[in-house]
């Protein structure tokens, strides 16, 4: 069966800055697991990538090839779930990424609390780790 | 994937780079250097890409410990500008 797992925008950027996330994306997709987020974490991302860049004194198009090259998929989550996802979250910033994740039946990685009780499976970074040892 | 000499990628650059493939550059047999096309990033294959992104992650982690920043200290400070 294939998997798929969606990501927050906290892990994007956590892998961007070769953190554990960065190991745990590379290898999970290396076992053809797919990682997927929205393009509203997308377009958040994108508008913080500057000031990433501005701490690290790097160019902003330098960080922006790093991120595009990230195995990850960014779709667009229907009207319906998205509708499912409102009355169930109280960040609106977080109703695409709840949306994607009911509409494709998969478990959240995030390492926000947000996310909890929300009626989907949540995976804090720690859990993947485990599940990588695990396999 | 096309694999091409120093010499070859020196005198042919600019069609080569035009055919949009990748383009793994060697010295004698050893590989020295990847030329990446950016305009249809995710055609490429998982680990070319993965490679690249292993290089540029590298510099981002140097530059992250040469100003002395930490992975947590870049979220947090995310998760602020998300509240802005």
């Amino acid at each position: 069966m294939e998997e798929k797992i969606a990501v927050d925008s906290n892990i994007i950027i956590a892998a961007l800055l070769k953190g554990k996330a960065y190991f745990l994306i590379k290898e999970f997709s290396r076992q053809g697991i797919n990682f997927i987020s929205t393009k509203a974490n997308q377009k958040e991302v994108l508008r913080y990538l500057p000031f990433i860049a501005e701490k690290l004194e790097l160019k902003v198009d330098f960080i922006k090839i790093a991120f595009s090259l990230l195995p990850i998929r960014y779709l667009e989550p229907s009207k319906k779930f998205l509708e499912k996802a409102k009355v169930i979250i109280r960040d609106p910033d977080d109703v695409p990424l709840l949306a994607i994740a009911l509409e494709h039946k998969m478990p959240v990685w995030t390492n926000d609390k947000d996310f909890e009780n929300t009626g989907i499976e949540v995976i804090t970074t720690q859990e993947m780790a485990k599940k990588f040892y695990k396999n | 994937m096309i694999e091409v000499s120093i010499k070859e990628f020196k005198n042919k650059a600019t069609s080569l780079i035009r055919g949009k493939m990748p383009i793994l550059v060697k010295r004698r047999d050893k590989s020295v250097g990847l030329f990446i096309p950016l305009d249809d990033i995710d055609s490429l294959p998982l680990e070319i890409r993965l490679i690249a992104l292993e290089r540029l992650t590298d510099v981002i982690k140097a530059e992250m410990k040469k100003k002395g920043l930490s992975e947590e200290e870049i979220l947090k400070d995310f998760e602020t500008w998300k509240k802005k």
